[in-house]
């Protein structure tokens, strides 16, 4: 079998390590550029008081956009190496071929599937790790690490990811054994996963804190807390519509003795986050979830290709 | 009575009862591709079957090769029950489509054999493919149709199978490719000794009465008949008399088929003993139109075939 693994896949093993590589290079020559400007920017800027707008180097806008499109990687893999990987065999009637050698179908399967879970943890494993590390001079640029653009493909997720979004195509490629369908459920699947965990589940994996404040105070939740809601509160009850000010305060001249006056009467601001601290935690559990429906998938694919006839 | 085998020979195939339907279980659409087929067929021998469009030739052949699943009867290969995969090491097949890599080289499939079966006779293999002038080297996608048939052909055949398994290999190639792959089964066979027993599915008639020596008929997803060649050839007759009822020849014979005209009466028979009736006169029939007969019989009585089965085997 490893034969025919090396033979089958070594053009597209080739290709992908070609555009790892490539990519790995370019984002930890940017990466270090990128570190030794902020390391001078930060401390000519402090020097002077203008840390406000940084720019970090020339053509800065496309290594981001890149580094923001590796959102996509896990789909990439799902599409070009899980789909083909059994759904082209079913496809082209090849199957039928190499289960009638003296290789029993399910030492086939095994050795097809450990092949692309090996491959796939390696591969996401090496772009998350450089992206992580190309990002953290950006992320303490600016803000919170929970930001979608940044959780999703920063730390362990993206290896998740990429496990669940091969999972799902190497699955539909067995079930439907045609590559048409295969990848229009392996992408649309994938999307549909994501943006509902997205939305609907991760600002709920741990309760999040609440901090009361007045309004004329500053923010005490840290720095890198994710944000998921703000509400000005009235003697502890949420104000919804038009804010009706205690006329003392409205003849007030600047915003921050009306801000004051107004918090002696009673308002504050009411934020409800998650705090930094809490981010690997939260890698951690939308992790698990990624890798417990793929490995739901991979039961399905297994007991889907040794059930059924050729 | 056609005896389905020689005394004495060891069976490379044997089904009891075996069906196969698709679709699943209760479903009304569910249809039966093969049904309540028993047939034996003794080691060493060259199969012809034959059948219609969708009589269940090839779902036969996959339920021996174990790719498809029995869904009622049995199925024992050499000896053993093919929902084991140990018997593989012993069978070899070719699918309708000749599944091959096209981007691959010849030489590619066959590092693809060597490295998936136990067995190999790769030097073998490369003399059959160089004996046809068939470069080791180029890709199987720009080769003929007959080419790549002896490609899979080589493939099948170096694993030293006991037991090849081919599906419809010649419907689609020229009447010379056909005669050169029909010729390569029949080397390889007789460089076999006896130690090969081949099943060669085909529509093709006159390809299997050049090559077989044993003969599985299957319509409309049933078996009727299955026997050794000359059994077959010497037990059909086409009876010819004045017009005259066939009662007494229905009550002892298989009738097959039945023409009256205003005067004479012809009877497509196959005989359950010796025909003692002198009165009719009879001719030897031909392997094609032994196959047409059963073919073309009536669904009325396709459904008493299992019954005519009976007593042929």
């Amino acid at each position: 079998m490893t034969w025919l693994l090396w033979r089958q896949h070594r053009v597209q093993g080739a290709i992908s390590g070609a555009l790892m590589g490539a990519l790995s290079i370019l984002l930890v020559i940017t990466g270090l550029h990128m570190a030794g400007t902020y390391r001078t920017a930060m401390a000519a800027c402090r020097a002077d008081g203008t840390c406000g707008n940084l720019s970090l180097f020339q053509g800065d806008g496309a290594i981001i956009n890149l580094v923001s499109l590796t959102i996509v990687a896990p789909l990439l893999l799902g599409v070009f190496w899980a789909a083909p990987l059994i759904g082209r065999e079913f496809e082209t009637g090849m199957h039928t071929l190499v289960w009638t050698q003296s290789v029993s179908r399910r030492h086939w399967l095994r050795s097809k599937l450990l092949l692309l879970i090996g491959a796939t943890i390696s591969c996401s494993a090496v772009l998350t790790i450089v992206v992580t590390w190309w990002a953290g001079t950006f992320n303490s640029l600016n803000g919170d690490r929970f930001q979608p653009a940044r959780f999703e493909i920063q730390g362990i997720v993206p290896i998740a990811y990429s496990v669940f979004a091969v999972s799902l195509a190497v699955a539909a490629g067995a079930l439907f054994r045609r590559m048409l369908p295969a990848l229009a459920v392996t992408v649309f699947g994938f999307a549909a996963v994501r943006i509902l965990i997205d939305n609907y589940a991760r600002p709920h994996y741990l309760h999040p804190l609440t901090n009361s404040l007045r309004l004329d105070q500053g923010g005490s939740i840290g720095s890198g807390a994710w944000v998921t809601k703000e509400d000005l509160t009235l003697n502890g009850v949420s104000v919804t519509g038009a804010i009706r000010a205690p006329a003392g305060c409205l003849s007030m001249t600047s915003r921050a003795t009306m801000n004051s006056c107004m918090s002696d009467n009673g308002f504050r601001r009411l934020t409800t986050y998650q705090p930094a601290n809490r981010y690997w935690t939260f890698q951690f559990i939308e992790s698990g979830i990624f890798i417990a429906l793929a490995a739901l998938l991979i039961v399905a694919c297994v007991v889907i290709v040794r059930r059924r006839d050729a | 009575m056609i005896a389905p085998s020689r005394p004495g020979e060891t069976m490379a195939i044997t089904t009891t009862q075996l069906g196969k339907r698709y679709g699943t279980t209760g479903n009304s659409k569910a249809k039966w591709a093969l049904r309540e087929c028993t047939l034996d067929v003794p080691e060493g021998r060259i199969c012809g079957l034959v059948g219609a469009n969708g009589a269940g030739k090839t779902t036969l052949l996959k339920l021996l090769v174990g790719l498809a699943r029995p869904s009622s009867g049995s199925v024992r290969v050499l000896g053993q029950p093919s929902d084991t995969p140990a018997f593989l090491r012993d069978v070899g097949y070719l699918a309708q489509e000749v599944p091959l890599y096209r981007r691959w080289t010849a030489a590619d499939h066959l590092s693809l054999g060597a490295n998936l079966n136990g067995v190999w006779d790769g030097e073998a293999a490369r003399e059959r493919l160089q004996s046809l002038d068939i470069p080791l080297d180029q890709r199987v996608g720009t080769m003929s149709g007959g080419q790549r048939a002896q490609v899979a052909l080589a493939l099948a055949l170096g694993k030293r199978p006991r037991l090849l398994l081919l599906d419809e290999p010649v419907a689609a190639l020229d009447p010379l490719a056909r005669r050169e792959f029909l010729a390569s089964l029949g080397a390889a066979v007789a460089e076999s000794e006896g130690g090969l027993t081949v099943i060669l599915s085909s529509h093709l008639v006159s390809d299997l009465e050049r090559i077989c020596d044993y003969l599985v008929v299957l319509a409309e997803s049933r078996n009727l008949l299955s026997g050794d060649l000359d059994g077959v050839l010497a037990s059909h007759r086409l009876l010819t008399s004045a017009r005259r009822d066939i009662g007494s020849i229905e009550h002892q014979h298989t009738v097959l088929r039945v023409e009256h005209t205003p005067r004479q009466t012809s009877v497509w028979v196959r005989l359950e003993g010796t025909l003692h009736d002198p009165s009719w006169q009879s001719e030897e029939m031909s392997l094609e139109d032994i196959v047409l007969a059963y073919l073309a019989r009536r669904p009325v009585q396709a459904a008493d075939a299992p019954a005519a089965i009976g007593g042929v085997r």
